[in-house]
Order: C-alpha cells, then structure tokens, then sequence
C-alpha cells in the first residue's frame, strides 16, 4: 500500500428511516478510522454552502437537525483526519437519515523510498487507550489531553488519578510520592521516556513526583508488569513519564495562569528571603575543622513578612517543529514555571513514643503549627532527533527539574508532660522555622535507533543523569514560658527565655548516574507466526554524597547562673556552642556518608503471536547489583564504616494476551522483582534516642518477590473502556523498621527483613463517554499482610517482645477515583469534577503494639473548566479540594482523652485517638492557554 | 544474509549465558575495625587498648582515646593519678574498669594543670557561670568514662573525677554519640553491667554526671559540685535501671540531680531507684526550661523509694511525673526535709504542676501551709506560705543560711560542712523502714564489691552516726 498518497476512503451507509411525526430531515451518524474502526472525536462534519454544521462527540456520535430537502455536498475532517467531499440528496421531510464516515488518517510520509510514519498525535486519549491495549504488558496510560484537562498540575497529583495509585502528601498536602498497589514509594522507579533517574532524596531511591509539571508531560505511564527488558526493582510498580516529542508541524503552545490559596487568603502567609541565606555553611567556607561562633551565621532568616495575598504565577512554553524536506530533523523546546504559595493549619498531638503500661497510648505535647510555603518549580526539557536515514537515528534529550521550597512554620508547642496541672497550663514553647530546600533532577540521554539487517534493529542510550539537594541553614529557634494559675486562680506566665536547642543545619546530598543501555530486536516469521527475540543490557553506575552538618548554638545564661529573659532580638551575643567539635558542626554523624551502586543487567526476550490471537511475551533478566557504603566514621576503631554488598537475581517473566476480540484482551502475567535495600538502611552508624538506639543494619538482605497479574480489557468505541485485573504478589524478606532484642534488656530500632508478606487486590477502570459526557472511574481493593516484631508494653511496666500482623506502611484496602466530564467541541467548553478517595491507611510505624498511626480514609473534591474563546486560545480555571479536606491521622485505641486535665480537642471518637488534623484550604488557579 | 542474523542472535545469546556462567562469586564485606590487644600498661603514658594494673601512688598521662577493651580490665589501684594533657583524653570502657582509692589514698583523673593549680580552677564563691571553669562550656579537660554495651563492671571508688565532659569528637564520637554532643562523665549503657560509684568527688562537668541506660547501679556517699552550664542532671539513669542513690551531697546542678525513668525498658526489668539520704544544693537554677531543675524525679514507669533527703534552695521540689506517668503506686516518699530562702523556692516544695503528693512526715508538714491538709486537700494544690521562708534551717555545721546574696551561684560545696549540728531539725526525724536495693551484691570480690549504707534516722548525707557520707 503506497501511503505516500492521503488516501481517503468512505464506506457510506445511508438508510432510511421514516418518522411521520417529524418536520424536517436529521442527519446523524459515527466517524471512525478508516482502517482500525476506531471511533473519531472532535471531527468537523459541514455541509458546504449552508450553517449546518456539527463536531463529533467523544463516542464519534454526531446529529445535525432540520435539514431542509435539497442536495448537498458535505465536508468531513480535521486537521488530523481526512475524508473526501461526499454528495447526497434528501428528498423528503421526516426523515432520519445514518450516515456513518469513514476517515483516513492524513499523517503518513515517504521521505526518499523509505516509510517513515510520523506518530499520531500522542498525546491524545485515543492514542494512550490504544497503548493501552496494544501494550505487551498490563500497564495504564494518562495522555497529555487527558492532564490538560485534569485540575492538577504537578506529575504527582495527576498519578492519584490512576487506577491502583495513592499518593504521599506533604506538609501543605501536595501529593508527592506514589504508592501503586499498595506497596510504597520505595517498592516503585520513576522512568524518563523509559530511562531510570536518580532522586534527590537522602536515604532512598525514590523521587518526589511533585518535581515535574504536569505540562511538559506528553503521557504517563504506570507499568504493574514489568517485562524482561525493564528494569527488575519495581515490586509495586514504574512511573514512565514520557516527555514531549518534537511533533509533525510547528506547534507552539504557551500558558499563563495565577491563583491563591483560600487558606493563606484569610490568614495570610508568612515567610523570610530565602536571599539571606548563605549555601554555604560555615565549614564549607572554612573548612571542616573551623571553630564557629554565633557570628558566623545570619540571624536575618528569622525576620518574617506577612502578604495578605500571595498570587502564584505558571507559565509554560512549547515549540517544535520537524525540519528538512523529509522531516528528518525534529526540535522541540519545552519549559514550565511554577511559582507557588502553599499553606497549611495543622494540630498534633505528639504521642510519648513509649506508652503507658497496658500499652495506652500517652501524649506529650499540643503542637499547633502553620505552615507557609512557597514552592517553586522550573522544568526545562528539549529533545533534538535526527533521522540519518531510513536505517539510522538518532536523539539527544535533555531535562533539567528544579523545586526550590522556602518555608516558614510557626508552631506552638503546648507541653502535656511539664509544668502542666490543667487545662490551659504547662510550658509552653514558641518555635519558629526557617528552612529551604532546592531540589533538581538533571537528565542527559542519547540515543541511537539501527536496523543492522533487514530483521535485526539495535537500540543504545547513553545516559548521565544527577539529583541534588540541599537544605541550606535549616532552623530552628524556641522560646519557653510557663502558664499556670496563681493561688487566687489568676493566669500568670513566666517571662519567655530561649530555649535549648537552636540548630543550624546544612545538608546536601546528589546522585551521579552514568548508564548505557543497549537493545537487539530479531523480528522475524517461523512457521506462519510473527516473532521476535531481544536481547540487551545495562549498566549503571551510581555514586551518591551526603553530608550533614548542624550547629547547635545554645543561649547563654546570666551572670546570676539563670536563663535570661529573652527581649525577642535575635542577636548572635546571646548564643554559645558547647564545645569545640560541636562549633565544628557535627562532623561525625550517621547522614554524612557517602553510596555507591553498580548494576550490570541483561536479559532474553523471545515474542510470538499465535495465530494473531494468542501473544506470549516471555524471558528472563539478570540484575547483578553491587552496592557500597562508606561513613565518616574511622573504620580502624568502628565496625561497619564500610560496607560492600553483591547480590545477583535472576528474574523470570512472562506475559501473555488472549484477544478475544479485536476490542477485548484477556491477559495474564507473572514476573519476579526485586526492591533494593536503601543506601542508608544499610549504614550502622548507632546513636542513642531518648527511648531507643537506632542504627542501621548491613545484614539486610534485598528484597525479592513473585508478582501475578489477571486483566480482562474491553476497549469499546472512542475512548470507552473497561478494565477488570487482579493481582497477587508474595513479598519475600521486606525491609521493615522493627526493634532488634539484644541482651535482655536493650532495644534497638533498625531496619530487618520479616518472613514472607502477601499483597493481593482487584483493580477496576471504566471509562464512558455518552455523547457529550463522559464518566470515568476506578477503583482497587488491596489487602496486604505482614508480620513484624513490636513491644508491648504491659502493666508491670515492662516491655515484653511481641509480633504483629498489619498491612503494609500506606497501604489503603479501597481507593478510587471518579470523574464526570463534559466536553462540548461545539463550544469549545470541557469540564470535569474529579473526586478521589483514599481509605485508611498505616502513616507511621510505632515500635509498640497496636499503636501504629492511621490515616483516616478521606475523599478529595477537584474541578476545572476551560473553554476556548479565540481561535488559539482557550482560558480554563483549576479549584483544588473543594470539600477543605482534612487529613486526620488517629491511633486505633479506646480515647481516655476526651476528658480530664490531659483532654485532647479534636476527639470525636471513644474508639479512636485523633492525633493530627491539618487543613489545606481550597486554591485555585486561572489561565490562558495558547496553542498553534 | 539471514545465517548472518542467526549468527548474531546465537553470539548475543552465547554472550548473555557465558556472563550468567563466569558468575564471580564476590561475597559481602563489612570493615570490622582492626582488634589491638589491650597492651599492659608498662609507661606512664596511657594510649591505644590498655589493660593491666595502674601501681599504686603513680602518676600516669593520656592525652587521646584510650579503650579498654571488651573482655579487659584496667585497675587504678590507690593512690594513682591519671592527668590529662587535652581535652580529647578520654577513657573508651568496652570491658572493665575499676578504681579503687581510698579513704587516705583517693584517686585522681582530672587535666594536669587543674591538679597542679586547683584554685585556678576550683572556685568557692559566688561566680559568674560564664567564667567558671567549673561550668563554662569551654572548660572540660577530658571527655569522661564512655562505657559501651559490652561494658560489665564500672567500680569507681574514692575518686576525684574534675572538669571531665566537653562535647563528642569531631573524630570518633564514642558509642551511642553523635560528635558535637554534650559528653557526660560516665555513660552506662549495659543493662547487664554493674555499675559501683562511691565515695567519689565530682566536680565541673559539661552535662549528667552518670547517664546510665540501664544497668544494675550502686551510687553511694558521693560530693558533685558545679554540674553543667546549662543542660545536665546529676545521676539520671533510664531504662532497666536498678539500684540505690544514696548519701550523695549534690550542689548546683544546672537540672535534676537524681532521675529515674523507665523510657526505653524492654525486658524483665522495671526501672527501681531508691534515693535515700541525699542532700541537695542551689540545685536547679540554670535549667532554661522553668519547670525543669528538680532535685528528685521520678519519671515514666520508674519506681523506688524517697526518703530521709534535703533540699536546701533547690529550684523545684520532689517531682513525681504525672505524663507520663511514674509508677505511682510503687513510690513512696516522705521525711524529707526542704529549706528556702525565697518565696519561690518555698511554693515550690511540692510543686503544682506535679503529683508529688505531700506527707506528713516531711519537714515542713503540709498542715502548716496548705489549709485543710490533709482532709480537703487535693493533689496539685496551689498554695501560697511566706512564712516558710528560711524556716526549718537544717542546721549544717558550716553552711551560711539564710544566703543573703544569689541563691544560684552557690553551686559549690567548697569548704562548707554539711554535717549537721545539734538541735537540727533533720537529726532523729528519718525512716528506717525500708532496705536498699543493693543491686551489685552479686559483685563479691571484696576489693570490688560495693559497701551499702541503709538508711539513716537522721536526714541527709551526713548522719550523725557517722555512718554516712564520708568526706
């Protein structure tokens, strides 16, 4: 077939149905592709020469009413789509005439004798559905189309829109980290266009998906089955962020777009000049060894300015394009900026972390905080491809992510435990924070695309990849007051004075990839069957530096041997160190370290189809993995200061699709995966907390599992689809913080490998469009068990060994999502209320039986609108938790606390201790979008 | 042509098997510090992993870590004075150590100069903290007793142990530090090991004088003076803790001066602290949280008996925790005595803000000042008695109350005589009926094993039968 030529082709079916009641001819009819018989949305159907005119639905449903009798020509296409001028004649009144179209698609090229097939629009919901289906493995898409309209503008907060996904939430309740069938951040990689990035985090490997824009995103992809040629460490899942391609003509897009917090609105935000703050601290100025004073820091972080309205500011811009005569060169440029001003109210109730005997759970403090924060992203990315020729490719993608937070927390700590002897009395501590953290995540890659031989094709990528963070002068200062009673019941307070500790830290941690990648693709045909067999590899080599550095300064007491009232001027006069090595910042302390991780992979693909009915995908992937660690500590006197740990897996994997029809697959899948201990797990730097040692454990073993996957997919008309799937996964040696009981009498808290844990569910996703509207919902049952050592500490006041069985940290037994859309092409006008659910759910481990902390189940109201009002331009509107959600975390016992002189606001329950409750606020944001 | 792609696939293939084959079996390799045997001590210079026996009347220098190794022993026999040449000296103990003065013959560790020059260093007058080598932050001369989990007897007895603390190494923190820490003189943390510190002299540290977490303990007929800038207790031991804290005179703690908490316990063990007999000094004042600084604490979960002690000055009264809770039902406490010399010293004898509950056995009796007591009283009662300042002055031979100049600076013991004169309130008015704990009984060695002393009739450290305190 030669495709050089647009070719169009109408299969017209026009019959006749009469209707005596009716006054004037409908038309009416679906528009599909011409040769997947797929449905075709936003089609503009005219008839030449009159007003009639109409744009096909998202089921590729159209009607146009009160046709007078006459003969027309009517046109149908866009700029996609193409369909030659059809005539036809309506000759009487009261008819309803079926005109189905058929459509060719226009973007098909041959450059000099070779076929070279430029995509279809891949950010459309058409195209990511039909990946969806055509996919080797069970996997869910969300199309760049999709995020536009979705209210969410950070990569994170588009990810709780998945099937199977619950998010982390931070401070001022972004979601930032994903957890994808229940199992948490650390058991999920995050992909750039199919490579693996580094994170910027400073224990682990996983990355804050708050980092990327949503805008720059041309899909995302969630993968639950992993195939032999991906990488092995996602038991949970992969995130595939696939960053816009240069597309077919010039495109150029832009946005511009401002909104508030509700929250900050009414009470104002507050923050210092993150330019006071030097980057540098002390010891990197002067080296490790000097002797700070209180001179050497800047006291000017602390000087605090309240807005009545901050306004964020978003900007994004696009431009691509494809060059020469054949289209072999393709550039796209894309940027996005996010200035944002973020709050949040929050009330804790900080539980002792050792409870009271009978194992009751006992508070120590109130601590009412505000946060202000202002968050600001920049994300840069361009991709430059060049087809040599028919046989030869190449591309160079670069991105480059930026999060830099300034935050100001202002808490009052109410203390339950000291000076307390009723309600409204005790100390009471003012501490006011000041802390910015830049974040980046910077990624190179350059690929080759080959077709060695007729049937043999050879991809590489050479990657160079870092994530950095740093927290420079992270602080913290408090003051300290007593209020109490008189004798004739009068409140009186003590005057405040400066309270211990003031700290001053600096840290900075990055993570240096250096990969290359290599892929053999033998497609080829034996008896009749397609099929083809890969074959490929990777190495990576990562290093990783973290350094921790803090000052304590503490206040100097009066001449009288007494804490000196403080006269709220922060001056460096009345601050001391404690000593020589802590004016030298902390030198020696566990989060100094320094990480290092090669992994050498290489696996065996084989594909064939059966009978065009029958896909089975299958092989086998090697991960050799060596991971290191080196402390400051001096390894000639401390055991563990350096560590090096080879391990190698073997993971087999299989998937297999039945298509029962040309709409519907059944598919099955199992694969074996593994999660790697996190770089700090492993470091045993020991250090004495209040209640227990902690340390880390260079005896973990990695962890290692067998996953099984069921789905059943029924992609109908348009975007319709359903998806049914379960899945099963056993979870040998995971990585849990546990008490480790040494001698008889002494605990220690570190991470441990416990047995065997299970993690099975349901997933379910249904997307339907009737005309203009359309309904999109998911939902995932999960249920996970694991078994770990706790305390439980009894009446006698001691502290006997236990176990527990709970479900794994974050894991929700039910979540689910629900949209109602409304797209009307006529108008130009779409909108969407999206509603997301997240069940109870395990937010903090207490080593104590029975005490863990439980996020209460919580559903979050979202909507956006827009609506095209030029011919380029469309202005929308995004309001965010629209209920005011709150996040109520509880701990699951009897509430004593309800009463009493240690009474906690909040409770509700007699079943269930609130423990914290913070609120967000709506925000909203409003834009224009351009788009040639 | 498609031999040529065959071949290919084959040779990736080949190459994929070949490289699962010539798997190098690499293995795990964890750095284990490098084992030096503990070398008999032969010179006067301590350094490295020492053990042996320090001879008697010796003079002996360290100037670095200097371990004790686990399984080793190190014994300063009497008379023996270990000097230090900087502030990095410190004694790392992962097996033994003991020191045994005497009476006639006690033992030193302290920095040279300070032993050289003791009234450079040592001052018996009101002093600003700030330029009190006894206190200022920049004072220590050594880094105090480390003890790991390993540690299985620390026997501390007639010792001077001066100006010992400053904070972590910026090198190698000791076990269970971070560097920059505040170092206590002697971190305990085996809740299997036994700790015996008697008879000893402590003066100037940097923060707690013993923080044990956990550990059979003996701290008996001990003189502590000038303890922390602003951020120490005395002894403070958590948990699985057991033991006595007895006849121990303690002045101007800038926190607590004897704790007991049951944080952190797990095992058989519940942390038990008999505090009997002590007297307390201006404790308390350089806290700069204002309801801490109480001379006896008991706190979460821990339990013991509190009797026959002196408060003289102290910021806050005994202080039984409410949140989280002592064990209540197991302390018991009374004939105690309390002295002030300000109306706030005296409304806080039994302060509000905690669940001390008054006896009438103590001195003064709470009838005299809480109106109905004991009938109508209620726990954490206000009350408001001017009249008890400078009342009940326990008489001490040489000690001047009422102070007349500022309360907090009189942190020191120096030359006073904290023995009590005839016609003191604290003579005759204790209680007898409880027996110490005794925790290290099961070290019998007689050079090693501790001497109990069980409670007195009179009050405080220095008992009139001369069976107390002994300096």
């Amino acid at each position: 077939m030669n495709l050089l030529n647009i070719f169009t082709k109408a299969l017209v079916t026009i019959s006749f149905l009469a209707f005596t009641n009716l006054h004037s001819a409908t038309l009416k009819g679906v528009v599909r592709d011409s040769i997947s018989k797929d449905i075709l949305s936003e089609i503009n159907i005219s008839i030449n020469g009159t007003k009639f005119k109409c744009i096909s639905g998202l089921d590729g449903s159209y009607i146009i009413k009160n046709i007078p009798i006459g003969a027309y020509q009517i046109s149908v296409g866009n700029y996609e789509y193409t369909m030659s001028d059809l005539n036809f004649q309506i000759a009487k009144f009261d008819t309803i005439i079926k005109l189905d179209f058929y459509l060719t698609q226009k973007n098909t090229h041959q450059i000099k004798g070779f076929k070279f097939k430029v995509h279809l629009d891949r950010e459309s919901d058409e195209s990511a559905r039909k990946s969806e289906k055509n996919a080797n493995n069970i996997l869910n898409i969300v199309s760049a189309k999709t995020i536009q309209l979705l209210p969410d503008i950070t990569t994170a907060s588009v990810l709780q829109r998945v099937s199977g996904v619950s998010l982390e939430r931070t401070s001022t309740g972004d979601a930032r980290y994903a957890i994808i069938r229940g199992m948490d951040q650390r058991y999920n990689y995050t992909l750039i266009n199919g490579i693996k990035i580094p994170s910027p985090d400073n224990k682990y490997r996983y990355v804050p998906m708050d980092m990327f824009p949503a805008d720059l995103l041309e899909r995302l992809e969630v993968i639950k089955a992993l195939t032999p040629s991906m990488e092995g460490d996602a038991i949970g899942g992969a995130m595939n962020l696939v960053m816009k391609n240069a597309p077919n003509q010039l495109t150029i897009t832009s946005n511009i777009g401002t909104g508030f917090s509700q929250l900050l609105s009414s009470r104002g935000y507050t923050n210092y000049d993150r330019r006071v703050v030097n980057y540098k601290s002390p010891s990197d100025i002067n080296g490790p060894s000097y002797i700070a004073t209180p001179n050497d820091f800047t006291y000017k972080n602390f000087d605090y300015k309240t807005r009545t309205l901050p306004l964020n500011g978003i900007l994004g811009f696009s431009i691509g394009n494809r060059f020469f005569k054949n289209h072999n060169l393709g550039i796209i440029f894309a940027g996005s900026y996010q200035n944002l001003y973020r709050g949040s109210n929050s009330i804790w109730f900080q539980p002792e972390n050792q409870p009271q005997p009978g194992n009751v759970p006992s508070f120590n403090d109130i601590f009412v905080r505000q946060y202000n924060v202002n968050q600001s992203r920049l994300g840069l990315q361009s991709k430059i491809d060049y087809q040599f020729s028919p046989k030869h490719g190449i591309s160079l993608f670069v991105m480059d992510m930026k999060l830099n937070e300034t935050q100001y927390r202002h808490t009052i700590d109410t203390s339950l435990s000291i000076g307390r002897s009723g309600t409204g009395t005790g100390n009471t501590y003012t501490l006011y924070r000041s802390r910015m953290q830049d974040q980046s995540i910077f990624n190179s890659t350059l690929q080759g695309n080959h077709t060695l031989l007729k049937h043999l094709k050879m991809d590489w990528s050479g990657v160079y990849s870092i994530a950095k963070s740093v927290t420079p002068d992270w602080s913290e200062y408090q003051t300290v007051e007593v209020v109490g009673y008189d004798i004739n019941g009068v409140h009186t307070s003590t005057p405040p004075v400066l309270n211990i500790p003031f700290y001053r830290i600096w840290t900075k941690n990055s993570d240096r990839d250096l990969a290359a990648y290599l892929n053999l693709n033998y497609k080829h045909r034996l008896f009749g069957q397609e099929f083809t067999i890969s074959a490929g590899g990777l190495y990576r080599n990562k290093a990783r530096d973290n350094h921790y550095n803090e000052w304590d300064l503490i206040p100097k007491t009066s001449s009288t041997g007494q804490p000196q009232i403080y006269d709220g001027q922060l001056t460096p006069d009345k601050f001391q160190f404690n000593g020589t090595s802590a004016a030298q910042g902390n030198q020696v302390n566990p989060l100094t370290y320094k990480a290092t991780e090669k992994v050498t992979a290489y696996y065996l693909q084989f594909k064939i189809e059966v009978r065009k009915k029958l896909d089975i995908l299958g092989g086998a992937r090697v991960e050799k993995t060596e991971q290191t660690w080196t402390t400051v500590q001096d390894p000639k006197l401390v055991y563990g200061v350096r560590g090096f740990i080879p391990y190698s897996d073997l993971l087999p994997s299989l998937q297999l699709k039945y298509k029962l029809s040309k709409k519907k697959n059944l598919r099955a899948s199992y694969f074996s995966a593994i999660n790697r201990p996190g770089f700090f797990e492993y470091v045993p730097f020991k250090v004495n907390d209040d209640n227990f040692s902690l340390s880390g454990n260079p005896k973990l073993k990695h962890t290692t599992s067998n996953n099984y996957d069921i789905r059943y997919e029924y992609f109908a008309k348009g975007q319709d689809q359903v998806l049914i799937g379960g899945f099963y996964k056993t979870i040998f040696n995971p990585i849990e913080t546990g008490v480790s009981f040494t001698g008889t009498s002494s605990a220690t808290l570190m991470p441990f490998n416990f047995g065997t844990a299970t993690n099975y569910g349901i997933e379910l996703s249904v997307i339907k469009f009737f005309g203009k509207f359309g309904i999109s919902g998911n939902y995932t049952y999960t249920h996970s068990r694991i078994t770990t050592s706790k305390l439980y500490y009894n009446k006698s006041y001691i502290a006997e060994q236990t176990s527990q069985v709970r479900p794994l940290q974050g894991q929700s037994p039910h979540i689910g999502n629900l949209s109602l859309l409304y797209k009307n092409s006529k108008l130009g006008l779409e909108m969407q209320f999206a509603l997301v659910y997240t069940g109870k759910k395990i937010t903090y481990l207490s080593p104590y039986k029975d005490l863990d902390y439980w996020q209460k189940a919580m559903t979050i109201v979202d909507f956006s609108i827009e609506k095209k009002v030029f011919k380029h331009f469309t202005i929308y509107c995004k309001a965010n938790n629209l209920l005011n959600t709150p996040v109520i975390v509880q701990i699951l016992q009897p509430n004593t606390y309800r009463t009493g002189k240690f009474a906690l606001t909040d409770q509700t329950s007699d079943t269930k201790i609130t423990v914290q409750k913070d609120y967000y606020g709506q925000s909203f944001t409003f834009g224009i979008r351009f788009k040639i | 042509m498609k031999k040529l792609q065959i071949l290919v696939m084959a040779a990736i293939v080949a190459i994929a098997f070949a490289s699962c084959k010539k798997e190098d079996k690499k293995t795990a390799e964890i750095s284990s510090p490098q084992f030096q045997a503990g070398q008999t001590i032969t010179n006067d210079t301590l350094k490295g992993s020492v053990k042996g026996t320090m001879q008697s009347g010796k003079t002996y220098y360290f100037y670095d870590q200097v371990t004790i190794n686990a399984g080793d022993t190190l014994v300063m026999q009497s008379g023996v004075k270990l000097l230090s040449l900087s502030p990095n000296a410190q004694l790392i103990v992962k097996g033994s150590f003991v020191s045994l003065g005497t009476k006639d013959n006690p033992n030193w560790i302290t920095g040279v100069d300070a032993y050289n020059n003791p009234s450079k260093y040592k001052i018996f007058s009101p002093q600003d903290p700030n330029s009190d080598p006894g206190l200022k932050p920049s004072g220590m001369l050594w880094g105090g007793i480390q003890c790991d989990k390993t540690t299985t007897l620390l026997d501390i007895k007639f010792t001077h142990l001066d100006f010992a603390g400053g904070t972590a190494s910026a090198s190698n923190p000791p076990s269970g530090y971070t560097s920059g820490s505040l170092l206590f003189v002697i971190f305990f943390q085996n809740p299997d090991g036994f700790l015996i510190f008697e008879d000893n002299w402590v003066f100037g540290t940097s923060s707690d004088v013993i923080r044990a977490n956990g550990g059979k303990v003996h701290i008996m007929r001990n003189n502590v003076e000038k303890l922390s800038y602003n951020d120490g207790d005395c002894f403070n031991v958590k948990n699985s803790s057991i033991g006595d804290m007895a006849f121990n005179l303690i002045a101007g703690t800038a926190k607590g001066g004897t704790k007991a908490s049951n944080k952190g316990t797990y095992g058989s063990v519940q942390t038990q602290i008999n505090m009997y007999n002590n007297t307390y000094i201006s404790g308390g004042y350089r806290s700069v949280d204002p309801d801490r600084g109480a001379n006896i604490n008991y706190e979460q979960g821990a339990k013991g008996y509190a009797f026959n002690n002196i408060f003289v000055n102290c910021k806050t009264g005994l202080r039984i925790l409410e949140n989280p809770l002592a064990d209540t039902a197991n302390c018991r406490y009374g004939y105690n005595l309390s002295y002030g010399d300000s109306l706030r010293t005296v409304n806080n004898f039994y302060p509000p803000t905690h669940i001390a509950r008054p006896s009438s056995h103590d001195i003064p009796n709470p009838s005299t000042f809480y109106p109905g007591f004991p009938g109508s009283y209620t726990l954490g009662q206000i009350y408001n008695a001017p009249a008890l300042v400078g009342q009940n002055n326990p008489k001490f031979v040489n000690y001047p109350l009422p102070i007349t100049g500022v309360v907090s600076l009189y942190n020191f013991i120096g030359n006073y005589n904290f023995h009590l004169a005839s016609g003191s309130p604290a003579i005759g008015t204790g209680y007898t009926g409880f027996t110490p704990i005794n925790a290290t009984a099961a070290v019998t060695n007689e050079y090693l094993k501790a001497t109990v002393t069980p409670p007195s009739i009179d009050l405080g450290a220095f008992p009139t039968n001369g069976n107390g305190n002994q300096h």
